[in-house]
């Protein structure tokens, strides 16, 4: 056996990729609970049926509650392993030298916006009228999606610990609310309280900003990760 | 053929390697050294664990990279063997071999292979958890050998083992002997007597030498002397009590009083090299 083989490199890299999220097992629920059962019903219940644009809002606004804090749950349950577990040697030393784990943040990114992009082609449907409504608001929450998972990356491996890092994160969306009485720059889902009819504006020029340093960082932290809060280093 | 060349590593102040540097072609080498001395360091930067401060390692004459990967050509095992304990045997070969991104085809004959090597064939649906801690070392063998890679790296790979199981990872290792470049880093001098063909030792982050294993005792050529009195110069190995009397063996450059030359053993050569006699 050869690792040279007929199945080309990057299907070998998502097969790891996939292995690294089914192996979650129950862990891997929790976001297609809140994408396929928790959203969809709340929104089902609450407004769809009146077609109108403060309905929609109100839609948007329960669904940005839980969509883009949820996208960190795969990576850092994944994660987990290669940073704070006994098996971090054995990960580290089968994918460190690959390159980072950047590539599968990325990959459970997509897919999760795929699976969003699910929920938000629905509700377009329950609003024909105002559809273009419903996919810019779609693209603000891959935006949002992307900063919490590069935050995320980069806290990560600056903090040694996937786990902490997730709490802190879920901490900062529940306690949002509060920091809504702060400046909106605080808030990554703050913003301006009707919906977006265009992303071209100096906020989401910053959102996209800090998307590439968060990932630029955390790529950086990651490839220089040698162990947990220096425990292993320099044994035998 | 790997060589390492110049290779430093910093911890903070701590340097664990310094300008190491060291070939390894086919065969079984051991790599022997006190605790502290870098035998981990040294594993896990070949693996790209860690990254070198400085210096090279070069993987058939070209640099250790993305391209050019150990962890594409080795099989390896850590000091601390882990995987998800919720997996059960097989799954968990799985996973690591899903991780190390082996080829998929013939899998479940690999891993059968890899668990029989090892004497886990009973346990495939026995969760990771629940195995014994040598039965999780044997687990870790089999997990580095999937794949059947070129270049093995075990590092402790019989800590935790019982003889027996110990019998077994030794014919496991003799039954590659000759087609593959395998490094053990142990202290257990038995292991690497019964198994390797070279023998690097390697004391402060740095190779004393890399010798083929029936040189190492010739390091301590006219330096080991048995005596009934205890000795009062050079460094105590051994004591044994034969018939009421007991006897010393000494390392010293120095005739100690009753002395007599005897002919070196693997672990005198050992021992003369990492205490400097």
């Amino acid at each position: 056996m050869r690792h040279k083989g007929d199945m080309s490199r990057v299907r070998r890299r998502l097969r790891r990729y996939g292995a690294l999220l089914l192996h979650l097992r129950y862990l891997i629920l929790p976001p297609l609970v809140v994408l396929m059962v928790i959203l969809p019903v709340s929104v089902q219940f609450t407004v769809v049926g009146q077609g109108d644009v403060a309905s929609l809002e109100k839609a948007c606004r329960g669904i940005e509650l839980l969509l883009p804090v949820f996208a960190i749950w795969w990576p850092a349950f994944a994660l987990r392993a290669g940073i704070e577990t006994a098996e971090w040697e054995l990960f580290r030393g089968y994918t460190g030298s690959r390159g980072a784990q950047l590539g599968f943040v990325l990959f459970c990114d997509g897919l999760y916006l795929l699976l969003a992009a699910g929920l938000y082609s629905w509700l377009a449907g329950q609003f024909p009228e105002i559809g273009a409504l419903v996919w810019i608001h779609f693209l603000r929450e891959c935006l949002l999606v992307l900063a919490f998972s590069g935050l995320f990356y980069a806290l990560a491996y600056g903090l040694r610990s996937a786990i902490f890092s997730l709490v802190l994160l879920f901490a900062y969306r529940l306690l949002s609310g509060a920091i809504w009485q702060l400046p909106s720059w605080l808030d990554l889902c703050g913003g301006p309280a009707g919906l977006e009819t265009s992303l071209f504006t100096g906020r989401y020029a910053a959102i996209l900003a800090l998307i590439v340093a968060a990932f630029a960082q955390g790529w950086y932290l990651d490839r220089h990760f040698e162990g947990s809060a220096g425990r292993e280093r320099g044994r035998g | 053929m790997i060589a390492v060349s110049g290779l430093s590593k910093r911890f903070q102040k701590k340097w664990a390697l310094s300008e190491l540097s060291v070939e390894l072609g086919k065969g079984v080498y051991g790599l022997l050294g006190p605790n502290g001395s870098g035998k981990t360091t040294l594993i896990r930067c070949m693996m790209g664990i860690y990254r070198p401060t400085a210096g090279h390692i070069l993987l058939d004459g070209q640099p250790v990279s993305r391209k050019n990967s150990m962890a594409d050509r080795a099989g390896y095992l850590p000091q601390q063997f882990g995987v998800y304990g919720d997996l059960r045997v097989y799954e968990a070969l799985e996973y690591i071999a899903a991780v190390r991104e082996l080829q998929v085809a013939g899998l479940d004959r690999e891993i059968t292979r890899c668990l029989e090597k090892v004497n886990l064939q009973r346990r495939i649906d026995t969760k990771v958890k629940t195995l014994s801690g040598g039965m999780l070392r044997r687990l870790g063998v089999a997990a580095a050998l999937l794949g059947d890679p070129e270049i093995l790296l075990f590092d402790e790979p019989t800590v935790g083992l019982d003889p027996e199981e110990r019998m077994r990872f030794k014919s496991i290792v003799e039954g590659m002997w000759g087609k593959k470049t395998i490094l053990l880093s142990t202290h257990i001098l038995a292991d690497v007597e019964a198994l390797c063909d070279f023998i690097v030792i390697v004391k402060e982050g740095r190779v004393l030498h890399n010798l083929p294993q029936k040189e190492v005792r010739h390091l301590a050529d006219g330096l080991v002397y048995e005596t009934a009195q205890f000795p009062e110069v050079g460094e105590l190995v051994e004591t044994q009590a034969l018939e009421g009397e007991k006897r010393y063996r000494v390392l010293s450059r120095q005739k100690p009083a009753g002395g007599v030359l005897v002919e070196p053993r693997t672990e005198d050569g050992y021992l003369c090299a990492i205490k400097g006699i």
